[in-house]
């Protein structure tokens, strides 16, 4: 074979068959970045409420699959991306064999993020010697009469088996690609002010089976490639952030949400780069430059810390989907590395030695569905894949299932929720928030959590009426970093409410991670705001809530627990010189988990291997402290 | 003996036994007469195109080289894979080829552009599907039921009587307890209430009369008092206010319909026998 024989650009010659998306034009080579979809309908002026400054919370997931995955089709997902979107708006959409799939309380955003691998369905259209492009064919196919397009049809079928082929008949504008009929679904579905969708994939990323996926989410649909990075063409977070980088030099904007870090047996957030060598500023400033936030909970799990890692965190254990990606139920074992709380303290060390941060991550939950349903309602769980919306196969498996995938599907959560506080519900302003880090994450309910930081509030800040001006006023939001100060102490102003149709609020807790002058790192969590008259034990913990669930009817009560819990907390012991990291983290009381719901509608035995109840949360992004002259 | 028949591990050794006669009929072919594969100028610019559609530059030489090994790396695994029947009976390879088919059928079928009638008639036959829902104008003030314990019922009935009195003094905005959502919503639709507030808040508001103090009403979160001071009924929308929705709507309706008559099409070609009685084919 000789290279240097190639013929490129290609010829394209104009067939107006109907199976193409794009309209058809004379392809030059390199493809201009032309956007792979027409831009969204203007929106009339007056139907979007004008913007908060002091923020709203919105709800949405931006990381659900549909049947168009490889994942979600073979596992049974009739699904396709408008599906998706109808869901997440509450309407009814297939249950792909299961009952249909409804959710109780609409989100107000939501991504559709297939899978990068194979996301070219129809890549023999793209390939010049495909019989599909042939002209007298497409004749036939683009006929008005239903009954010659059919048999024009099947005629292509058979050539295509008899493997006929014209090479000098061609068009790579017919290369209908899966990702321009993704963004069309986003577009047709996006309503500014209502409900917001994003165009975006997942790159698939996971050597020797541990995982390093990325979600990847674009602010506009104007400015897209018109193929997106997959796995295959490299596997490699660095090739991924270089490939963003040039779709940031032809306008896009976009960043990369990393996730499972539980599943990458210490490789997501590893101090080595994939060749080897050690990380260094210039990796440190790549990667905190193309990837503002972390995906902390997902039905694969929550990354937040594990018990190996935070000891005296007695919450630490939560939802631990605790396997790599093997297809042998293979547990990881390296918990240095997988871990956010973990990373974000190694972040602070790397910034000591004056290489940068590069894991300076605000928090979200998503879910992972690969069935369009993200079936974050703990009581409305359809699972992860279509053949788990069965509710005796979630419980038991499917028949013959090994004992191992049995007991995967069992630990699986119901999945996550991100939370944004943004001025508007628009693609700009809830993108815009998710960059400047002002999220949190929830395992599921609509919980909402306020944290500001500050050298300068008052004590009772937190109680006056306009509490939240104040707070943006003389401080930062969460995914901040505090001001300097002068000398005293930073005092944090944290505020959460349930979600009216979850459980009652049981404490409110913030997580600070530091790292001292010796360069040690520390963490510890502290109790600071929680209901009833419960007092701070000799040990320095809080007694627990209590549990109202009632395991025979899956019910419990909101007599325990609080609606809302608010505080102002100054660190009792900070130090000017010492890098420091602070979260929320707001629990709920005991609600009845997944399994406990299916198993008293199914009549069925109760599970054994896993929780019966669950203490549902949410995290705020950190705010950072670091010296001023370090 | 039937026992026998059924044991997967016999399963196991006859497929074990059948793959390994056909490997070694298609060893003997390729020994006897190699294979041919030939890349084409086509496939080739296939995959540069790919790869310039995926880093927007062509491939330098070393890389298109690159791509083309793995092409052929490909096409060797695939034909071994094929010559041994592997295709056969695999879920994913089936799953992927009815998607397919289905893609191709929606092209195909991709309907015309609807008429105003088209989607005056598919708005009236679906009203529910674009109904807007009540929306509320509301005032409220929140009593925290762990503030107030037994005394809520009193503590709410005294706050009641103060804001209908409605003292020029008595600004109701600063009355209550401190609550992190807003005391006035404006036009806000029924199921973001419901959101909000939970669902039962969002049935209690339809029953309030509007224009004065109300309650205490019920939530998520303990009690409040409620001024409605508009409320819009739900209706069924005109036409230009949703005609995006309905036109989007009324072409995956089209889609539906002749991916229907697709398969039926198709599958008249087919005899189709299920072989376990009283179990319908169609």
């Amino acid at each position: 074979m000789n290279v240097r024989r190639i013929r490129f650009p290609i010829t394209a010659i104009c067939t107006g068959l109907a199976l193409a998306v794009s309209a058809c034009s004379p392809s030059s080579s390199p493809p201009a970045p032309t956007a792979s979809a027409p831009a969204a309908p203007a929106v009339p002026a007056a139907t979007l409420p004008p913007p908060n400054p002091e923020n709203n919370a919105y709800f949405g997931d931006v990381h659900v699959h549909t049947g168009w995955s490889f994942d979600g089709f073979t596992n049974g997902s009739k699904t396709t991306p408008s599906d998706a979107y109808a869901w997440a708006q509450g309407k009814a959409i297939t249950g792909s064999g299961g009952p249909d799939l409804q959710l109780k309380t609409p989100l107000d955003f939501y991504m559709v993020a297939d899978h990068a691998e194979y996301m070219g369905v129809f890549n023999q259209m793209a390939n010049p010697d495909s019989p599909l492009s042939k002209t007298e064919l497409a004749k036939g196919v683009t006929s008005s009469d239903a009954n010659v397009r059919l048999q024009a049809f099947a005629g292509v079928l058979r050539d295509m088996s008899a493997g006929k082929v014209d090479p000098q008949l061609s068009d790579p504008a017919l290369a209908r690609s899966v990702w321009a009929e993704i963004i069309k679904a986003a577009d047709a579905n996006y309503v500014p002010g209502k409900f917001t969708t994003f165009a975006g994939f997942e790159w698939t990323s996971n050597p020797q089976k541990r995982n390093l996926h990325r979600v990847i989410v674009f602010r506009d649909t104007q400015h897209l490639p018109d193929l997106v990075l997959s796995a295959l063409d490299s596997d490699d977070p660095e090739v991924l952030w270089k490939w963003m980088d040039e779709q940031r030099a032809r306008s896009s904007t976009l960043f990369a949400i990393p996730h499972n870090g539980n599943a990458s047996d210490g490789l997501m957030f590893d101090t080595v780069k994939r060749d080897g060598k050690p990380i260094d500023a210039a990796y440190n400033k790549t990667r905190a430059d193309n990837e503002p936030l972390y995906e902390i909970t997902q039905i694969k799990g929550t990354s937040e810390t594990h018990p190996d890692l935070s000891p005296t965190d007695e919450f630490a254990g939560f939802e631990q989907w605790d396997y790599t990606l093997s297809a042998d139920f293979e547990r990881p074992k390296r918990r240095k590395g997988s871990f956010v709380r973990q990373a974000l303290l190694d972040g602070m060390s790397q910034d000591k030695t004056g290489a940068g941060n590069p894991f300076k991550y605000g928090f979200i939950g998503d879910t992972d569905t690969h069935n369009a349903a993200a079936s974050h309602e703990e009581y409305n769980f359809t699972g992860k894949f279509a053949f788990e919306n069965n509710a005796k196969e979630r419980l038991t498996g499917l028949p013959g299932a090994p004992a191992g995938q049995i007991q995967q599907i069992q630990e699986f959560s119901s999945g996550g929720l991100a939370g944004v506080w943004a001025p508007q519900n628009t693609r700009e302003a809830i993108w815009d928030a998710m960059q400047r880090k002002e999220t949190f994450a929830t395992s599921g309910p609509m919980m909402k959590v306020r944290f500001f930081g500050s050298f300068d509030y008052a004590a009772d800040e937190v109680n006056k009426p306009d509490f939240v001006k104040l707070a943006y006023a003389k401080g930062v939001p969460m995914g901040g970093d505090l001001k300097p100060g002068a000398g005293k102490a930073p005092t944090f102003l944290v505020m959460a409410i349930k979600d009216p149709n979850s459980g009652n609020l049981d404490r409110v807790q913030i997580v600070k991670g530091w790292v001292d002058a010796a360069g040690k790192q520390h963490e510890k969590v502290f109790d600071v705001a929680w209901s009833g008259d419960r007092k701070i034990g000799a040990n320095g913990k809080l007694a627990p809530v209590g549990n109202s669930v009632d395991l025979k009817t899956a019910t419990y009560t909101n007599e325990i627990g609080a609606t809302q819990l608010a505080a102002s907390w100054t660190d009792p012991a900070f130090k000017a010189g010492e890098r420091a990291f602070y979260y929320a983290r707001v629990l709920e009381v005991p609600t009845p988990r997944w399994n406990t719901y299916d198993a008293v509608r199914q009549n069925m035995t109760p599970l054994t291997k896993v929780p019966a109840t669950i203490q549902e949360r949410a995290w705020s992004s950190p705010i950072w402290y670091t010296p001023q002259n370090p | 003996m039937r026992r026998f028949l059924r044991e997967p591990l016999l399963h196991f050794l006859l497929l074990g036994a059948a793959l390994f006669a056909a490997y070694a009929m298609v060893s003997k072919r390729s020994g006897a007469e190699p294979g041919r594969i030939v890349i084409t100028r086509g496939q080739v610019e296939s995959l540069a195109l790919g790869f310039a559609k995926t880093w927007q530059r062509s491939p330098t030489a070393d890389e298109l080289a690159g791509l083309v090994r793995e092409r052929i790396r490909e096409e060797v695994y695939y034909r071994e894979g094929m010559a041994l029947g592997l295709d056969q009976d695999d879920t994913v390879i089936r799953r992927r080829l009815r998607q397919k088919m289905e893609f191709i059928s929606e092209d195909r079928a991709a309907p015309a552009e609807p008429s105003d009638a088209d989607l005056t008639a598919y708005l009236a036959a679906h009203p529910d599907s674009f109904r807007v829902e009540p929306a509320f104008t509301f005032s409220q003030v929140y009593l925290d039921p762990g503030k107030h314990g037994a005394n809520l019922a009193r503590d709410a009935e005294a706050l009641l009587t103060r804001l209908r009195r409605g003292d020029a003094k008595d600004e109701w905005s600063s009355l209550g307890d401190p609550f992190l959502l807003e005391r006035r919503f404006t036009a806000i639709p029924e199921n973001v209430v419901a959101k909000q507030f939970g669902a039962a808040f969002a049935t209690a508001l339809k029953g309030l009369a509007p224009g004065r103090w109300e309650g205490p009403t019920e939530s998520g979160f303990g009690v409040h008092l409620v001024r409605v001071s508009e409320r819009t009924e739900g209706h069924v929308p005109a036409l230009a206010d949703v005609r995006d929705a309905v036109r989007r709507e009324w072409i995956n309706a089209r889609r539906v319909e002749a991916n229907e008559q697709t398969y039926q099409e198709l599958l008249k070609r087919y005899e189709v026998t299920v072989d376990l009685p009283g179990l319908p084919a169609q």
